[in-house]
C-alpha cells in the first residue's frame, strides 16, 4: 500500500505556509480625513433661514459707483435681495444706511441709493464709521444669531487712521466673539471722487474695461457657513468673484488628516506603537519598562476651506494636554521637537516623556496658528491695494487696502488661533 | 509417581501414542503419565519416530521450568521406562517354534508338541518375529502371555502400581489394532486376568477387587495401503487390506465370547474410503505409516479415560463407539468425552488447546527464529521489556536476559524443532480430504514445514475458517503481553521466550481467530 | 497513556499548555521588550502566536500521524520502517522549525527586533516543533513503536 506519509507531509508544510502568509504584511493604510468639530467647518443647513442686514456706506465716494446707471453697483444693490430671498429659506432682508451714524432705512429709500442725494444726508456723509454697524439695533448686537449676516458694502475707509479703529471694532463685536469676517470684492464702473487716498479726493472715471473699474466690498460679519452659502449664491452672478473672497474665521480646515508614528531608530527605541482604541485620529503608544519616554513623529495634512487663507505652516503652534480623569490640563509631556513642512503637509517631532510612573497617560495634542501672524495675504489682495493711490498711480485700487486684510487676519489669528488638526494619544508606561 | 499408564501396543498403539505425545504437548493431556510400549517389530518405522517423538518431548519439558497461567504446552509429565519397548524377544531371529522350544517338546512330550502343530502352521511356527506377527495373532497371544516382570519395562509397571493402595488408583489404558498383528495379540492378552487387572500386584483382598481401573482402545480398521507387495514378499506372511475387515469381525466375536477385565473399552474406527496412509510394508522400517486421525481420536479416549472414567465394580464393561458421522471431519464430530453433558465444552476445550499450540509452534518456528538474529530486535516492544540485545561477561545476566545466548538459545531451537515435528503431524492428518480442523495449508508448504512470515502472512490468521487476520496481528499481541512479571520475571530467558509465545498465542486465539478457551481450561 | 484514543487528547493538551505558555507570557514579555518599527505590539504578538500556532498545529498532527502509524497492524514487526518514519517526522519537525524561524524573520525585517528576541522566537518555534514531537512521542508513542524514539533505542 502506498504510504501516506509523503502526502501527508505535503499537506502539513502547505499548511504552515499558508498559516503564515495569512500574517502577509499588509499595506500601508492611507489616513482617514477626519472632521471635528472642535477643529473643522462643521456641517449645517444650507436651507436654513438666513436674516441679511445691509448696511449701504452712503458717503459720498460711494456716489461715483452709482452715477453711472448701468453699474455692477447699482446691479447688485437692485439684486441683493432677490438673490437672497431666491437662495434661502425664510430669508428676510433689512437696510441701513450709514456714514457718520447709521439708521434703517426702508426698502423704498434703500432704492434710491441710485440717486446723489442718498450720499449727501446730513450727520452722515462726512465719516464713514463703518463700527457704526455693530451698533445698529438690538438684534445686531446679539452675537449668537447664527442665521444673521450683515452685509457692509462700502469702498472701506475714507481716511488713514479709520483702519485701526474699523479692525478694533471688528476684533471686539465679531472676532472675539465666534463671529467671522469675509471680504468680497466687487469691481464696479466709477464715475466721481476717489476719497480714500492719502491725496485730496480725486475724480476718476472708468472706462469700458473691467480693468477701469474700481473695487466696492461686501464686508460680511456672522457664521462663516452663511457666509459662504450667501457668498455661493451671489456667485452666480457674472461681477461675483468667488475666489475674491476671503473668510476670515475660526475654523479654516474642512478636513484633516493625521499620522503618530514613533520615531525611527534611536529616538523611538522605547517606545512601541500597540493597537488604539480604533476611532481615527486615536494613536496609541507603549513605553517599555525603565525608559523616560520616545519621540514621535506626526505627520498633517490640512484642506482648507476655498476662502479660507493659507498659513505659514512653521507658524504653527502645537499644544497638548493631559486628558486624564475627562479633566482637560495643558501638558509638559509632550514637546514640540521641530515642526517642517512636508511634501502633503507638515511634520512634526515631539518628545513624549510622561512625568510618572507605571499607569495609562491620555492626553490631547493640537495644532494651531499661531499668535503671530500666520496667516498670507492672499494675491489677489495686493492687486487691489495701494499704500498711496493717486489719480496718476494705482487710482482704481483702495488705500491700505492689505493692510486691513492684514490686521484683520493677525486679530484673528491672535484672538482664535484657528486649530488645523488634533490627534488623541494613549500612552501606557511599563514600568 | 504416576498413577496414570498407557501401554500403546502395536504399530497402531506407537502411532496413537504419537498422537497421545502431541496432544500432551499442545496441553491437553494429563499431569503425569507413564507411558511404554509393547512390540517386537524394533525397527518399525512407526515405532521408531515415537520412540524419537517421545525423547524430545520429554527433552524440551525438561528445559521449561517456568510457565505463566494458560502457558500448557508440554504440561504432561511423561515417564517413560528404559527401554520403553518391550521387544518381547531378545533375539531377533525368534520363531514361535523355537520359542516354545518345540524340538525338545517332541522329545520331552510329544503329545503337546503335536497340539501345537495342530494349531500352528508350519509357516507360523518357523517365521521369524521380529517385524511383528504379521497379522498372526495366534502368534502373539502365545509370546506375550508371560512377560518377563523382573526387567523394565514391565518392572517398573508392576512396581508402581504395588505403591498404590486402594482400588481403581492406577488407570491402565491399552491400545492396539483389532486387526493385525500385535495389537490384536497383545490387547486381549493384557487385558486377561492375572496380566494387569488382578496381578499379584493390583490385586485387593484376593482378588475381590483391583488396584488398576483398565481401559482399552481397540482401533478399528481406518487405513489401506497400497497393494503393490513386492515379489521377494509375496512368499512370506503379510497382511493386506482386504484382510482387515474379515480379522475385525473375529476380533469382535472373539472380545463379545470372552472374558476380558476391561472397565471400559473404546473402538474406534472409519471405513476404508480414501485412508491411504502409505505403501505395503510388512514390517521395521518400511511400515512407516502416515498419520490419521483414527490415531487422535483414540488418543483423545485415552484423555477421556484418564479424565473421567470413574473407578468401581461394575457387572459389565462400559463400551465406547465412536466412528465418522458424515463426510468431514470437524470439530463437532470429534470423540471427546463420554459424557453427552460436556461433550461441547470439551470440543472447544480441544480445539483450543490445538489452535494455541499450532500458532505457538508455528510463530516459534517462523519469527521466533527471525528474532533471535534480526539485528533491529532491540527496538521491538516484546523484546525490549524482557531482553536485552547484548550482554558481555554476566553468564547470570545472559541466562535470564538474553535469548541468543547459546544455552537458551539452544533450547529455543530444541523446541523450534519438536514444534516442526507437530506441525508435520498435524499437515498430515489433514492431508486427507475429510479432515477440515484446521486450514493448515496456510502455515505448511508441499512438505509440511513452516511457510516464512514472508511467504504466508495471512496464514497464521486464516488457520480457523471465517477468520482473517496477519502475522502483524500477532507481533502485536506479543506486546501487548509486555514485561513479563511475577515469577517469570526471574526466569530464564528461553522459559520467557515461551512464555511470550504461549500467552501471545492465547490472545491471538481469542481477539483475532474468535476461539475462546472454555472455563476451566 | 499510550492507548488510542487517549494519546491523540494528551497530546492535544500539551500542545495546548506549551502554545499557551509561549504565546501569552513569553509573547508578552516580547510584546514589551521587542523594539517594532512599523506594527503596533498587538500586531506582532498577533503575527507571533500564529506562526507558533500552525508550527504547533504541525506538530501535533505530526504526533497524530505517528501514533496512528504505530497501532497499525502492517508495522507492528517492521521496526526498521518505524524508526526510519519516526527519523523522518522528526527531521520534518526540525525543518518546521527552521521554516517557522525564516517566516517570522522575514515578517519582521523591517523591525528592530535583536539576536534574544529571535532567539526567544526560536526557543519557542522549537518547543512547539521537534521538541514537542520527541517528548510527545517519547511520552505517549504506541507501544509498538515506542522504542523507535531517540532515547529510548
Amino acid at each position: 500500500m502506498r504510504h501516506p506519509r509523503s502526502e501527508f507531509a505535503v499537506a502539513a508544510f502547505a499548511l504552515v505556509i499558508a498559516g503564515a502568509l495569512s500574517c502577509h504584511k499588509e499595506k500601508p493604510v492611507a489616513p482617514v480625513a477626519l472632521r471635528d468639530p472642535e477643529i473643522t467647518i462643521v456641517d449645517h443647513d444650507v436651507k436654513a433661514r438666513l436674516a441679511v442686514d445691509v448696511c449701504l456706506d452712503a458717503t459720498p465716494s460711494m456716489w461715483g459707483f452709482a452715477s453711472d446707471p448701468d453699474a455692477v453697483y447699482l446691479r447688485l444693490l437692485d439684486e441683493l435681495e432677490a438673490v437672497v430671498q431666491n437662495g434661502f429659506n425664510a430669508a428676510s432682508v433689512r437696510y441701513f444706511k450709514f456714514g457718520e451714524t447709521i439708521r434703517q432705512v426702508e426698502r423704498s429709500e434703500f432704492k434710491l441709493a441710485r440717486t446723489e442725494g442718498f450720499y449727501r444726508e446730513p450727520a452722515m456723509f462726512k465719516n464713514t464709521n463703518i463700527e457704526k454697524v455693530f451698533t445698529r439695533d438690538q438684534e445686531a448686537s446679539s452675537a449668537n444669531d447664527r442665521d444673521r449676516i450683515t452685509i457692509v458694502v462700502t469702498d472701506l475707509f475714507q481716511h488713514d487712521r479709520d483702519i485701526n479703529l474699523v479692525t478694533d471694532a471688528i476684533r471686539k463685536n465679531c472676532l472675539s466673539r465666534n463671529c467671522s469676517v469675509g471680504i468680497l470684492p466687487i469691481l464696479s464702473q466709477f464715475d466721481g471722487l476717489v476719497y480714500d487716498a492719502k491725496v485730496p479726493a480725486f475724480p476718476y472715471r472708468s472706462g469700458a474695461g473691467e480693468a477701469t473699474f474700481r473695487p466696492f466690498y461686501l464686508l460680511m460679519f456672522g457664521d462663516q457657513n452663511r457666509m459662504q452659502d450667501l457668498v455661493s449664491v451671489l456667485s452666480s452672478k457674472p461681477y461675483v468673484k468667488r475666489d475674491r473672497f476671503l473668510l476670515i474665521s475660526q475654523r479654516i480646515v474642512t478636513h484633516y488628516t493625521i499620522d503618530v508614528r514613533k520615531a525611527p531608530r534611536e529616538d523611538g527605541r522605547s517606545l512601541n506603537a500597540v493597537a488604539s482604541r480604533g476611532t481615527p485620529g486615536t494613536f496609541a503608544f507603549a513605553i517599555k519598562k525603565d525608559a523616560a519616554g520616545g519621540a514621535i513623529l506626526a505627520n498633517v495634512t490640512t484642506t482648507l476651506c476655498d476662502a479660507c487663507p493659507l498659513f505659514d505652516p512653521s507658524k504653527l503652534e502645537f499644544a497638548a494636554f493631559s486628558t486624564k480623569d475627562r479633566q482637560r490640563k495643558e501638558t509638559t509631556d509632550l514637546v514640540l521637537e521641530s515642526l517642517a513642512p512636508a511634501p502633503s503637509g507638515l511634520s512634526a517631532r515631539i518628545r513624549l516623556s510622561p512625568a510618572g510612573g507605571k499607569g495609562e497617560y491620555p492626553y490631547d495634542i493640537v495644532f494651531r496658528t499661531g499668535r503671530l501672524s500666520p496667516f498670507l495675504v492672499p494675491t489677489w489682495v495686493d492687486s487691489l491695494s495701494s499704500e498711496n493711490p493717486t489719480r496718476d498711480h494705482d487710482s482704481t485700487r483702495t488705500l491700505n487696502f492689505r493692510q486691513f486684510v492684514e490686521r484683520l487676519l493677525n486679530a484673528n489669528a491672535a484672538l482664535n488661533q484657528p486649530p488645523v488638526a488634533r490627534a488623541s494619544l494613549f500612552v501606557r508606561k511599563l514600568g | 509417581m504416576s498413577n496414570l499408564f498407557y501401554i500403546g501396543i502395536g504399530g497402531t498403539g506407537a502411532r496413537v501414542a504419537e498422537a497421545l505425545v502431541h496432544l500432551c504437548a499442545a496441553g491437553h493431556g494429563p499431569s503425569d503419565l507413564f507411558l511404554f510400549l509393547v512390540d517386537p517389530d524394533e525397527g518399525n518405522g512407526n515405532l521408531s519416530r515415537t520412540k524419537t517423538l517421545i525423547a524430545k518431548y520429554q527433552d524440551v519439558r525438561r528445559r521449561i521450568k517456568d510457565r505463566a497461567e494458560g502457558v500448557n504446552f508440554f504440561r504432561t509429565n511423561i515417564v517413560t521406562p528404559d527401554p520403553l519397548v518391550w521387544t518381547i524377544f531378545s533375539d531377533q531371529n525368534m520363531a514361535l517354534s523355537r520359542y516354545i522350544g518345540l524340538s525338545n517338546m517332541k522329545l520331552t512330550d510329544p503329545a503337546l508338541a503335536q497340539l501345537a502343530e495342530a494349531l500352528f502352521s508350519q509357516e507360523e511356527l518357523n517365521t521369524a518375529l521380529n517385524e511383528g506377527f504379521r497379522g498372526h495373532p495366534s502368534i502373539g497371544a502365545v509370546v506375550m502371555a508371560r512377560p518377563d516382570e523382573t526387567r523394565d519395562p514391565w518392572k517398573t509397571f508392576y512396581d508402581q502400581i504395588a505403591n498404590l493402595t486402594r482400588p481403581g488408583d492406577a488407570k491402565v489404558f491399552l491400545v492396539g489394532s483389532i486387526f493385525g498383528g500385535t495389537g490384536a495379540a497383545g490387547v486381549p492378552t493384557f487385558a486377561s486376568e492375572k496380566l494387569i487387572k488382578f496381578h499379584k500386584t493390583a490385586s485387593i483382598e484376593e482378588g475381590k477387587s483391583s488396584k488398576v481401573h483398565l481401559g482399552g482402545c481397540l482401533v478399528l480398521p481406518y487405513f489401506t495401503f497400497s497393494l503393490d507387495v513386492p515379489e521377494a514378499e509375496r512368499q512370506r506372511m503379510h497382511v493386506t487390506p482386504s484382510d482387515f475387515p474379515l480379522a475385525t469381525r473375529a476380533a469382535l466375536q472373539y472380545y463379545a465370547l470372552r472374558k476380558l477385565n476391561f472397565d471400559d473399552v473404546y473402538l474406534v474406527g472409519d471405513s476404508l474410503q480414501d485412508g491411504r496412509v502409505g505403501d505395503f510394508a510388512p514390517g521395521a522400517a518400511r511400515q512407516d505409516n502416515s498419520p490419521h486421525y483414527i490415531e487422535m481420536a483414540s488418543a483423545l479416549a485415552a484423555v477421556d479415560f484418564f479424565a473421567r472414567s470413574e473407578p468401581g465394580m461394575r457387572p459389565a464393561a462400559n463400551y465406547f463407539t465412536a466412528a465418522r458421522a458424515g463426510d468431514e471431519i470437524t470439530w463437532s464430530g470429534l470423540p471427546v468425552s463420554r459424557s453427552v453433558a460436556n461433550i461441547k465444552q470439551e470440543q472447544d476445550r480441544l480445539r483450543h488447546r490445538l489452535v494455541t499450540s499450532t500458532l505457538f509452534f508455528y510463530s516459534l518456528c517462523t519469527y521466533g527464529r527471525e528474532a533471535l538474529v534480526d539485528s533491529d530486535i532491540g527496538r521491538q516492544y516484546w523484546y525490549k521489556e524482557n531482553f536485552r540485545l547484548r550482554i558481555k561477561g554476566n553468564e547470570d545476566e545472559s541466562v535470564r536476559y538474553d535469548p541468543r545466548g547459546s544455552t537458551q538459545k539452544d533450547i529455543l531451537e530444541r523446541i523450534a524443532a519438536y514444534g516442526e515435528l507437530f506441525l508435520e503431524w498435524l499437515g498430515r492428518i489433514h492431508q486427507h480430504p475429510q479432515v477440515k480442523l484446521l486450514d493448515v495449508r496456510k502455515i505448511l508448504d508441499s512438505e509440511l514445514k513452516p511457510l516464512t512470515r514472508a511467504q504466508a502472512p495471512r496464514g497464521i490468521g486464516s488457520l480457523v475458517g471465517g477468520r482473517e487476520a496477519t502475522f502483524d496481528a500477532f507481533i502485536q499481541d506479543l506486546d501487548s503481553v509486555g514485561e513479563l512479571r511475577g515469577n517469570l520475571a526471574a526466569a530464564t530467558a528461553a522459559d520467557k521466550y515461551v512464555n511470550l509465545y504461549g500467552l501471545a498465542s492465547n490472545r491471538y486465539a481469542r481477539t483475532r481467530l474468535d476461539v475462546q478457551a472454555p472455563e476451566g481450561n | 497513556m499510550r492507548k488510542t484514543p487517549l494519546n491523540y487528547f494528551v497530546s492535544l493538551a500539551a500542545t495546548g499548555v506549551i502554545w499557551f505558555f509561549v504565546a501569552v507570557p513569553v509573547g508578552n514579555y516580547l510584546g514589551d521588550n521587542v523594539v517594532l518599527e512599523t506594527l503596533t505590539t498587538e500586531k506582532f504578538l498577533s503575527w507571533y502566536r500564529t506562526v507558533l500556532g500552525c508550527a504547533a498545529l504541525l506538530g501535533w498532527l505530526a504526533c497524530v500521524y505517528w501514533f496512528f502509524y504505530g497501532t497499525r497492524e502492517a508495522n507492528a514487526g517492521n521496526m526498521k520502517g518505524a524508526c526510519r518514519v519516526w527519523n523522518f517526522w522528526f527531521a520534518g519537525e526540525l525543518v518546521v522549525g527552521v521554516a517557522v524561524m525564516a517566516v517570522f524573520v522575514y515578517l519582521c525585517l523591517s523591525e528592530a527586533l535583536v539576536l534574544v528576541d529571535y532567539l526567544i522566537v526560536a526557543m519557542g518555534a522549537s518547543l512547539l516543533t521537534w521538541a514537542l514531537f520527541w517528548l510527545c512521542t517519547w511520552i505517549l508513542s504506541p507501544r509498538a513503536v515506542m522504542y523507535c524514539v531517540l532515547g529510548r533505542r
